[in-house]
């Protein structure tokens, strides 16, 4: 959870491994911007790269770069 | 429906003193003595929520070192008094309080915790109850709105439960040869996250069964193009297995 003055903005990041595929690593992101608006958007990733990047997307989009 | 209020004290009536509590925390709070709803303000129902996700007792500095997270321990510890006072306000058989721990009273059903329970005991035993499926699709619900780390860890910890839960009664559902709950079991799994494969697969298995072959190949197809879109990935090799004598020439 990261906050910002009054705003709060929320992440889940959801894992799990498909243990049969050769790339097993999934990923649900589950971003809420801010927990006031009650508005959650979806993404999915199956790397740890594509995960870092929707987090830094977030914090960047949450502090305004 | 009638309403009471934290306000309330041990001035009502013993009859109405004497009506059972129960909480519900799926699709949001409400508290019930009875048939009346027992209004708190936020501490309150913040409280009485922790102790019921938790289901046992714990140190009162731990519980107040959670809800207050961003407080020093000294305000911690009085907002935990205040939220205490406000809840046995509103009963005082609803909270077990000693001077060092607190918890939900024993007698108290919450609806989460049922569900956690019947979950539990499906993925023990493969059986369920019969109206498990529609309870276990509707996990996510869990206390919507709240953002409480610790609301967030037991909505997801409830979800995955429930997940698990589906797909094996869905399992069981086919071996019974019940191929249209097998069914309907598999696709509450998708529905609760569609890029899982082995709810796909539990679908599937179930089509199959059935020797519904068509309805087996319709739903690899949906997961299939899902996989390759939101991801760009094939089915793994257990599912190639699984569609082999679907697909082959």
């Amino acid at each position: 959870m990261v906050s910002s003055g009054e705003r709060t903005g929320v992440m889940v990041i959801r894992l799990w491994l498909e243990t049969a595929a050769e790339n097993a690593l999934r990923a649900r992101v589950i971003v809420v911007p801010d927990v006031e608006s009650r508005e959650a958007e979806d993404e999915v990733a199956s790397s740890v790269d594509e995960i870092v990047e929707i987090v830094r997307q977030f914090a960047s989009s949450f502090a305004g770069d | 429906v009638t309403i009471a209020t934290a306000s309330r004290t041990t001035s009502s009536t013993a009859a109405a003193d004497a009506e059972p509590y129960s909480l519900r925390l799926l699709r949001g709070f409400e508290l019930r003595r009875g048939e009346a709803i027992v209004r708190l303000p936020m501490s309150g129902q913040r409280l009485a929520a922790f102790l019921a996700l938790h289901g046992r007792r714990m140190q009162r500095v731990y519980v107040a070192g959670v809800l207050w997270i961003d407080s020093t321990e000294e305000q911690a510890n009085a907002n935990l008094r205040t939220a205490l006072w406000r809840l046995r306000q509103a009963g005082s058989s609803l909270v077990d309080v000693t001077s060092t721990h607190l918890g939900l009273a024993d007698d108290v059903p919450v609806d989460a915790r049922d569900i956690a329970g019947r979950a539990q005991r499906v993925l023990q035993t493969g059986a369920g109850q019969p109206d498990d499926l529609e309870r276990f699709a509707q996990p996510a619900e869990l206390l919507p709105d709240w953002y409480d780390d610790w609301v967030v860890v037991e909505r997801e910890r409830l979800r995955q439960r429930c997940v698990q839960a589906l797909e094996r009664l869905s399992r069981t559902a086919r071996e019974r040869g019940q191929f249209a709950e097998a069914a309907e079991a598999g696709l509450a799994a998708v529905a609760l996250e569609p890029l899982r494969e082995s709810a796909h697969r539990a679908v599937i298995e179930a089509h199959l069964a059935q020797g519904n072959a068509a309805d087996a190949l319709r739903q690899f197809r949906l997961f299939e193009d899902l996989l390759a879109r939101d991801l760009g990935l094939r089915p793994t090799p257990l599912m190639d297995e699984l569609m082999r004598s679907v697909t082959k020439p």
